[in-house]
């Protein structure tokens, strides 16, 4: 493995550390005497450093050092963790994010600097023994307590085999726990195995330690902080029964520890098969998960999307062959190739959780530098989405909240004397519905100002005076360079914002709608498709082609009688149970000039809760599409989303129909404003 | 090496639009395929064909003849779809034209092909790389990347325009 190869790794591991660090800085806010943020945080920090050093990242590791030595202190109880120091941590933080990214400007090192200067005045230079360096020196009159008050532990320490390979060296471990007190450490062999199937490079022993020490418990478990993932460390007291599993288990888990005694002394008494299953096990838990690079991943998704389309054109041509042994090949081909298919695109699922939880920083930056109280709670963080939607989904949504937090949620005094809690809340919640998952952002803050939106919305000529819908006025805001602002701040409020997030929207094939109550509050409504590489398509045909229409818009399909009037747009109403349907003749539109057919059928679709009608020669059916972009072709082609491959290996079209939609209804304004003109 | 061996000779892959001899540089070709079904796209102009599925990629289709105004031929067995590659804004894009029949690749030394003339042709000079002489033949060398230019890979405004009333003012509106 070359330095670069390692560095990569490197790089992706201290992201995720600092991502975990960073919201448990954030429950240290909520929480401040919580000790279990400060271990993360610490470990964390510890694990950037030692890992940063070997990929040679030596500012990194020598910065990091500063902040572990803090959280050090903290840890200790040396230091109380005050808002102060979490903001000076959450800016270190920040700083080390850009190390590992390269930014390594003059800027910089003056941050980092400034940060330094204020750790330092915070630890006053007291510097925590760094762990396995220098607690081996034990202070000589801990000596004289032991002999007075010392007590009997039991450890059993199970690494798993890989443990090597992790950079965790077993010695100096062993070496600190001796150090504490009179110890006798015993090695057990019994899970080494056979010549043949032993590999030199892993580690097959299992240590069973009685300590006689006057420490804590707390400072045993310290020893083995850094082993937790590779290592089931089991510790108890020799008389009695407590039995404190492995550590990193947290408090809350108390419970099910209690429940495992009984197992885990049994355990402990015939170590010698069982031991070697829980390594067993640990070894499996090891590896449960990879890394794999995102384009390895597309490709495999478009190669079973190619599957998918060989597999439906070859039972198309079985069936059409009628030799039964063809078709039930077919048919097992089919059913392999459905589980391929949903495999495949469950790997690429990934939690919304993560991208949640990264607006926990933004909001409490916001609610500092705009002076409002804010919290943000989250639902439903285990709906899983596409993980290119989810990229896709986290500007948009850092757009709305940002709105939320400076336009939504009022100031604290004038929450008050709405009769209002003084901390505004901001609510995240995902749920699936269907092949969708709608996201809702809330907020209880003042709401949408109708009035306002109105006059601006006739100032700029996006609407004509009169009487409007709430929704019609509400959706004003997603209009180009809409504001009703009056102060513009550098987090939001140039009207640049809620347009670019229904575009994004929008690519992802997904709707937006915005629902808003005086001092009540605003939701804005995201839905947004589980999936951009397959979806469920709804067949029909126009002129002899094939089109297909996303299904999840499809609500009903109905036969057409001719006996309303078309105008010359290609436009009509129906009565649909005594609603009026908006209809669109695609023929029309499309430009087909062949005959029509006799029994021409509507595909009713609700688009943004609206329905719209959209006339066609024949209905065909559910379809599973595979979607292809159409290249360059389709960047300019607005009402065709792309186009998908049938079994017979023809080409269709995806109809874009909220675009077409827009188009209509764009061109229907402009005649509508021509008449009011003349 | 290779670049040396282009400037004294090069390859084209001549086919007939209309009764006459075109060719394409041969290193810009991909493939030649039979008429198959393509499907067409609505509001494009007229010398858009459609899409075609090349082994699960969609790739448009163009009618040479009708983009170089040479009337319209119906479909024969000779009928015939070239892939080429289209170097636009430093992105590759493929596209099919459709062409009346493949003749074959030809060798041509450099002394064997002319400037393309100023006056005297249907098409603009900018779409020609030049005039090949053969046998007392002309071949017109098409410059790939300029045939399939800008206006084809981008043409919605175009078709907004050309399919009248119903879009006429959104498009419009985009202009402006």
């Amino acid at each position: 493995m070359d330095i670069e190869a390692l560095r990569e790794v490197f790089r992706e591991e201290a992201y995720e550390l600092l991502t975990q660090a960073e919201s448990s800085l954030l429950e240290l806010v909520e929480n401040p005497s919580d000790s279990e943020p400060i271990n993360t945080v610490f470990r964390a920090m510890h694990t950037i450093k030692g890992s940063g050093g070997m990929c040679g990242y030596t500012k990194l590791s020598d910065f990091t050092h500063e902040v572990e030595n803090l959280f050090d202190c903290m840890r200790k109880g040396k230091i109380a963790p005050d808002e102060g120091i979490i903001q000076l941590s959450l800016r270190a933080k920040d700083c080390i994010r850009n190390l590992i990214e390269g930014d390594d400007s003059l800027e910089q090192e003056d941050l980092r600097n400034k940060i330094l200067l204020e750790i330092k005045s915070i630890t006053g230079g007291m510097v925590c023994s760094d762990q396995s360096a220098h607690s081996c020196e034990i202070p000589k009159d801990s000596i004289n307590l032991e002999a007075i008050n010392s007590e009997s532990y039991k450890i059993v320490f199970m690494p798993v085999p890989s443990i090597l390979s992790h950079g965790v060296k077993i010695e100096p471990l062993l070496m600190e726990v001796s150090s504490l007190g009179e110890a006798t450490v015993k090695c057990d062999i019994s899970s080494i195995p056979d010549f043949d199937s032993l590999d030199p490079e892993e580690c097959y022993f299992n240590w069973v330690i009685h300590l006689e020490t006057s420490r804590d418990l707390m400072e045993i478990k310290d020893i083995f902080m850094f082993t937790e993932d590779y290592a089931e460390v089991v510790i108890r007291y020799k008389e009695g029964f407590l039995l404190n599993n492995t550590f990193f288990k947290s408090e809350e888990k108390g419970t099910v520890i209690e429940k495992k005694i009984p197992s885990v002394l049994n355990l402990l008494e015939e170590k010698t098969k069982k031991a070697d299953k829980i390594i067993f096990d640990r070894r499996k838990a090891d590896t449960t998960s990879i890394r794999v690079k995102n384009e390895k991943l597309d490709s495999l998704v478009n190669l079973v999307g190619e599957l998918v389309t060989l597999q439906a054109r070859f039972s198309q041509e079985a069936n059409f062959a009628r030799i039964p042994e063809f078709i039930s090949l077919a048919e097992n081909l089919e059913k392999l190739t459905e589980d391929l298919r949903d495999t495949t695109m469950s790997i690429r699922m990934v939690p919304i959780s993560e991208t949640f939880n990264s607006f926990n920083r933004l909001i409490y930056d916001l609610s500092n530098s705009l002076g409002k109280k804010i919290k943000l709670v989250t639902y439903g963080g285990e709906t899983e989405l596409d993980k290119n939607v989810i990229e896709a989904l986290r500007d948009p949504l850092l757009h709305i909240i940002r709105n939320s937090c400076d336009h939504g949620i009022e100031s604290p005094d004038i929450r008050l004397s709405k009769g209002k809690d003084e901390t505004g809340i901001i609510e995240l919640v995902a749920e699936h519905s269907g092949s969708n998952v709608v996201i809702k952002i809330s907020d209880d803050g003042a709401g949408l100002d109708r009035e306002k939106i109105l006059a601006r919305a006739i100032e700029r000529g996006l609407l004509q005076p009169g009487e409007y819908d709430d929704r019609v006025i509400y959706s004003m805001i997603f209009e180009p360079g809409f504001s009703t602002a009056e102060i513009v701040t550098d987090i939001s409020g140039r009207g640049v914002g809620m347009d670019v997030v229904k575009k994004n929207i929008e690519k992802l094939r997904g709707t937006i709608s915005v629902e808003s109550r005086e001092n009540r509050g605003t939701m804005i409504t995201l839905t947004i498709p589980l999936t951009l590489a397959i979806i469920d398509g709804f067949m029909v045909e126009l002129a002899g082609s094939p089109y297909i229409f996303n299904l999840s818009h499809v609500r009903e399909c109905l036969d057409f009688s001719d006996d309303v009037e078309r105008d010359e747009k290609s436009q009509f109403m129906i009565n649909l149970r005594g609603e009026i349907v908006p209809c669109i003749d695609l023929r029309g539109i499309f430009g087909c000039n062949d005959k029509e057919v006799a029994y021409p059928q509507i595909v009713i679709s609700e688009i943004a809760d609206e329905k719209y009608g959209f006339l066609v020669d024949k209905v065909i059916g559910k379809y599973q599409t595979v979607v292809k972009p159409l290249g360059r072709v389709s960047r300019n082609l607005n009402m065709i989303a792309g186009a998908t491959i049938l079994g017979d290996g023809t080409v269709a079209l995806i109809l874009d129909a909220q675009s077409i939609i827009k188009e209509m209804s764009g061109s229907a304004n402009d005649y509508m404003s021509d008449y009011i003109r003349h | 090496m290779l670049e040396e061996y282009n400037q004294d000779s090069a390859q084209y892959l001549s086919f007939y639009l209309a009764g006459k001899l075109f060719a394409f540089d041969v290193l810009k070709t991909r493939e030649v395929l039979q008429y198959t079904n393509i499907t067409p796209i609505p509001c494009t102009p007229p010398y858009v064909v459609g899409v075609l599925n090349l082994r699960g990629n969609v790739v448009t289709v163009m009618d040479l003849r009708v983009k170089f105004g040479l009337g319209d031929v119906s479909i024969t067995d000779d009928t015939a779809i070239i892939i080429v590659e289209v170097n636009y804004e430093d992105e590759i894009t493929v596209v099919g034209a459709l062409v009346d029949g493949v003749k074959g690749v030809m060798r041509f030394e450099k002394d064997q092909i002319e400037p393309p003339p100023k006056i005297g042709m249907k098409l603009s000079a900018d779409l020609i790389n030049g005039i090949g002489k053969l046998d007392g033949n002309f071949v017109v060398m098409l410059n790939v990347d300029r045939v399939f230019s800008e206006e084809d890979l981008s043409f919605a405004k175009e078709t907004l325009i050309s399919h009248g009333e119903v879009f006429l003012d959104s498009a419009s509106e985009t202009v402006a």
